[in-house]
């Protein structure tokens, strides 16, 4: 049923047997790259010429069904990265590669979920509407959006409101419906920027174990840009650690903790505390002790 | 029950002063009376001149006045939304502009009047055309501004589930845009009658505002009153109307509305 929908997609092998899904080579080797992030930049220039640097240089790679957790300072320039990622926004140094291919304008099979729902979702449309949103831009057939409009609600908790309007629902539901949205565009690639940072933290533990679930159900590479540190490494296979702005990689970290998660488990894991206070670590250190030549 | 007593005491609370006015006017003025005729001597004007002969006169008069407010107005509305969209997209546009839209919004459109009846001469083209023009600012400048100010997020979602311009267009930016559309439209249409009137009253042989004037001309005061009662209920026609296409077209953000109010 849902897999019928990633035919687009330029292939899709069986999902392969990663064991532990955290013990990845930390810089792919193995697994074919998606996303291939080289030396990128982005500096603004604003009215009176006076250029200000969100991102130095950053470079990573994201391997096939991977997950990594970008995390970092507010204010890092995380936002902008995942704009540059997405293709939303044209780095002025270096590029983004997805699938081989150098990332302009937005490329198909890569899906972006926001962080403010109440703004991405459109209010004139119902949720239905907006889930078959980009479908109808793909041209899938009316009858096979229904189908997938469906089956894409059902996977996130959510069958059965798709006439409503969203903002009839709460905002946990909201970016459910807003990941709907994602999983029926059929992605290879899924681009979250700081999705949970508005929930209340009952729902943001229910959305992490959603986005890992779906990840697994629907084989997507996931980039998962946050701030809360814990999310971070709750949710990752990996995570790279950014500096303040202008940013650089401070550390590229494995994360070696159990799959599947759990909110109970894992996080009482001394393994998942050492890691917390390790990214603590970097995230809140002046950089000074950030070697970018590790990124 | 209860809600049946509390809109009851509120339809005599709207209805008390208008109730008591009309009282008054229908039993206060002499028979006599000539500025002021009593609402009896201004309902049987109404009925004869208006509603005798086969509401013959209604006709003549009602028929081309709503054709030339709704045609100008729908002109004004489409026009205002095509340019402001335009404006909003290429600002390079909106900069040039801009002189000439303060000129012209700033300008009272009656006093284009003359000037059009010389271009248009005296049908009804000219009065399609001032109303067009005096309507066409509101909507204009609400426009521009309401496709001026979609948030980036909604236009940065489109873009990167790769909306078709069409789809961009008209799935996000119009409806994004639309509350301010709506509103610059509600505006326009009080203007598109004040100048369907007004042209009427200047250079006309029909309508309801050529009415008012023979009336006036003839000292016909109940006649004129009663010109101006078919007015009122024009006027509250068109708002009903308009009302109505509002709530088919805008019910999402009334109802989006009205939760924000209401938590």
């Amino acid at each position: 049923m849902m897999s019928s929908q990633r035919t687009m997609s330029s292939d899709a092998p069986s999902r392969t047997q990663m064991g532990a899904a955290g013990v990845m080579p930390r810089d792919g080797a193995g697994v074919k790259s998606v996303l291939s992030v080289r030396e990128l930049g982005r500096t603004y220039v604003d009215r009176k010429g006076q250029a200000n640097e969100a991102i130095r240089s950053i470079s990573f790679e994201v391997g096939e069904r991977e997950l990594v957790s970008i995390v970092g300072p507010s204010g890092a320039g995380k936002t902008t990265l995942l704009r540059c990622l997405a293709g939303l926004l044209a780095p002025t140094a270096g590029a983004a590669y997805f699938e081989g291919n150098e990332v302009v304008r937005s490329p198909a099979g890569i899906a972006v979920v926001f962080q403010d729902y109440s703004r991405s979702l459109f209010p004139w449309l119902s949720v239905a509407g907006n889930v078959a949103l980009p479908l109808k831009a793909k041209g899938v057939p009316k009858a096979k959006r229904g189908e997938i409009v469906a089956s894409s609600l059902a996977a996130v908790g959510l069958p059965g409101v798709g006439r409503r309007y969203p903002w009839q629902l709460s905002g946990g539901m909201q970016q459910r419906v807003a990941i709907a949205r994602a999983l029926a565009y059929g992605p290879d690639l899924l681009l979250m920027d700081e999705p949970f940072a508005s929930v209340d933290a009952q729902t943001r533990f229910e959305l992490e174990d959603l986005v890992l679930r779906v990840r697994d159900e629907f084989g997507m590479t996931v980039v998962f840009v946050t701030h809360d540190i814990d999310e971070a490494v709750y949710v990752g296979d990996r995570i790279v650690v950014l500096s303040k702005s202008p940013c650089v990689v401070v550390r590229d970290l494995p994360v070696e903790l159990d799959t599947p998660r759990s909110q109970e488990l894992t996080r009482s894991d001394p393994r998942f505390i050492e890691l917390r206070t390790e990214v603590l670590r970097l995230v809140t250190s002046r950089g000074a002790d950030a070697d970018p030549s590790d990124g | 029950m209860k809600r049946t007593l509390r809109l009851t005491g509120r339809g005599l609370l709207y209805g008390a002063i208008p109730g008591a006015l009309l009282l008054v006017w229908w039993f206060g003025p002499s028979p006599k009376a000539l500025y002021f005729p009593s609402l009896k001597a201004v309902v049987d004007a109404f009925k004869t001149e208006w509603l005798g002969n086969g509401a013959h006169q209604l006709r003549i008069d009602l028929v081309p006045s709503l054709e030339h407010v709704l045609i100008g107005y729908a002109i004004a509305v489409a026009l205002g939304i095509v340019l402001g969209l335009l404006l909003a997209v290429v600002s390079v546009l909106y900069d040039a502009s801009l002189p000439l839209i303060t000129f012209f919004r700033g300008l009272p459109s009656p006093a284009l009047i003359p000037a059009l009846l010389l271009i248009f001469g005296l049908g009804g083209n000219f009065k399609i055309a001032i109303i067009a023009f005096g309507s066409l600012w509101p909507v204009l400048l609400n426009a521009y501004d309401g496709f001026r100010s979609i948030d980036g997020v909604q236009l940065d979602t489109a873009r990167s589930y790769r909306l078709s311009r069409r789809q961009r267009l008209f799935v996000v930016m119009l409806p994004a845009a639309s509350p301010q559309i709506v509103a610059g439209a509600r505006t326009a249409l009080q203007v598109a009658v004040l100048l369907m009137v007004a042209s009427e009253f200047l250079a006309s042989t029909q309508g309801i505002g050529y009415a008012l004037n023979v009336a006036q001309v003839n000292f016909d005061t109940p006649g004129l009153w009663s010109g101006m009662l078919l007015l009122g209920v024009v006027g509250i026609a068109l708002n009903l109307l308009f009302l109505l296409v509002e709530r088919g077209l805008m019910g999402w953000y009334i109802g989006m509305r009205s939760r924000e109010v209401n938590g």
